[in-house]
């Protein structure tokens, strides 16, 4: 398996949201098949969980499953609107998230991405997400967005994945 | 490429622990992908992860754990010489059969608290467990080795880890901001 480095950037300033743009189908001539993003950091003040939308799009046209647990107990439950969620952070650093983007390039079918969170401190918990874009364009941006602002520190890495 | 193979270990014998050290600072994330079949009296072993070798009480877990008919959450705050990071498989499992799992650490080298995402599971002959698990090393050094143990329980022969580095970078047009 080929990760192939796109882009990444660690934050200088808080800052509410990151934004990944002009993302390409091919490298070099090589076709990339999925995308990895990796978020490590924490948020300047509320606990919450984080957001994506694909291409800019705002619509209701994301579903999402998830799973967590809390320590104490297991739980599971389903959203759906105008985001696709992952798993939560807080204002301790030490952080991190994988968000796997599943045949971002595909024009024929709808988009599938899985979040493995890790929050350990206030709320900690563990989580999964599965959610589906409901549109068959390829991927070219990715938008997330923290439930407040990310702080100094945060870093995030899109990776594409050769295929 | 950005994903590098650094060392892969395969056990000859019964040991407690596979070893990463002397780990290069060339890379930004960690990645460590095992085999493990521990010798506990069990059909389930549980697994840990030890960094630069502190037994201090800075590890705390929370794992979320699924065995087909029921899902559980544990959790282990900050009183642990290790992090919990999912089951292998036991002494009282199926002959040949070894516990998957895979181990994500971003920032290594960052002088904060570290982050570790482990995903695991197990199969054994028609019982199968699955985990996810949530670390938080508390220590801000940089990481130059693993240790990954079965704590009280040997891992079996057979028994491996491989070791990657994952380089972040760019590519030419693809914005970020």
């Amino acid at each position: 398996m080929s990760y192939i480095p796109l882009a990444n950037i660690t934050l200088t300033s808080a800052q509410s949201s990151v934004t990944f743009g002009s993302i390409p189908t091919s490298v070099n001539g090589v076709a990339l098949r999925d995308l990895v993003l990796v978020v490590n950091g924490n948020y300047t003040t509320a606990d919450g969980n984080t957001l994506v939308r694909l291409n800019g799009d705002s619509g209701s046209n994301y579903s999402n499953v998830y799973m967590a647990g809390g320590g104490a107990g297991a739980g599971s439950g389903a959203l759906s609107g105008v985001w696709l969620y992952g798993g939560g952070m807080n204002t301790t650093a030490g952080h991190s998230q994988i968000w796997n983007i599943m045949d971002y390039s595909a024009t024929n079918k709808h988009k599938t991405v899985l979040n493995r969170s890790n929050e350990i401190g206030t709320n900690s918990a563990v989580y999964a997400w599965a959610g589906r874009w409901a549109n068959t364009s390829a991927v070219t941006s990715v938008y997330i967005q923290g439930s407040s602002n990310f702080a100094i520190g945060s870093s995030f890495a899109l990776y594409g994945i050769a295929g | 490429m950005s994903m590098t193979f650094i060392q892969h270990t395969e056990l000859t014998g019964s040991q407690n622990s596979i070893v990463f050290s002397s780990i290069p600072t060339t890379f930004t994330d960690l990645l460590i992908v095992c085999s493990l079949r521990g010798n506990a009296s069990s059909a389930y072993n549980d697994s840990f992860i030890q960094i630069n070798g502190d037994t201090g009480a800075n590890y705390s877990a929370r794992a979320l754990n699924g065995d087909g008919s029921s899902a559980n959450s544990s959790s282990t705050s900050g009183a642990s010489s290790s992090g919990r990071i999912g089951f292998s498989v036991g002494n009282n499992a199926t002959a040949s059969t070894f516990g998957s799992m895979q181990i994500y650490i971003p920032n290594y080298r960052s002088n904060t608290a570290k982050s570790i995402g482990t995903d695991a599971v197990t199969e054994n002959n028609g019982g199968a467990y699955m985990n996810i698990n949530a670390v938080l090393y508390s220590g801000t050094s940089p990481i130059t080795s693993v240790s990954i143990n079965g704590l009280s329980t040997d891992f079996v022969s057979g028994s491996s880890a491989t070791l990657y580095g994952i380089t972040r970078g760019s590519t030419p047009g693809v914005t970020v901001s």
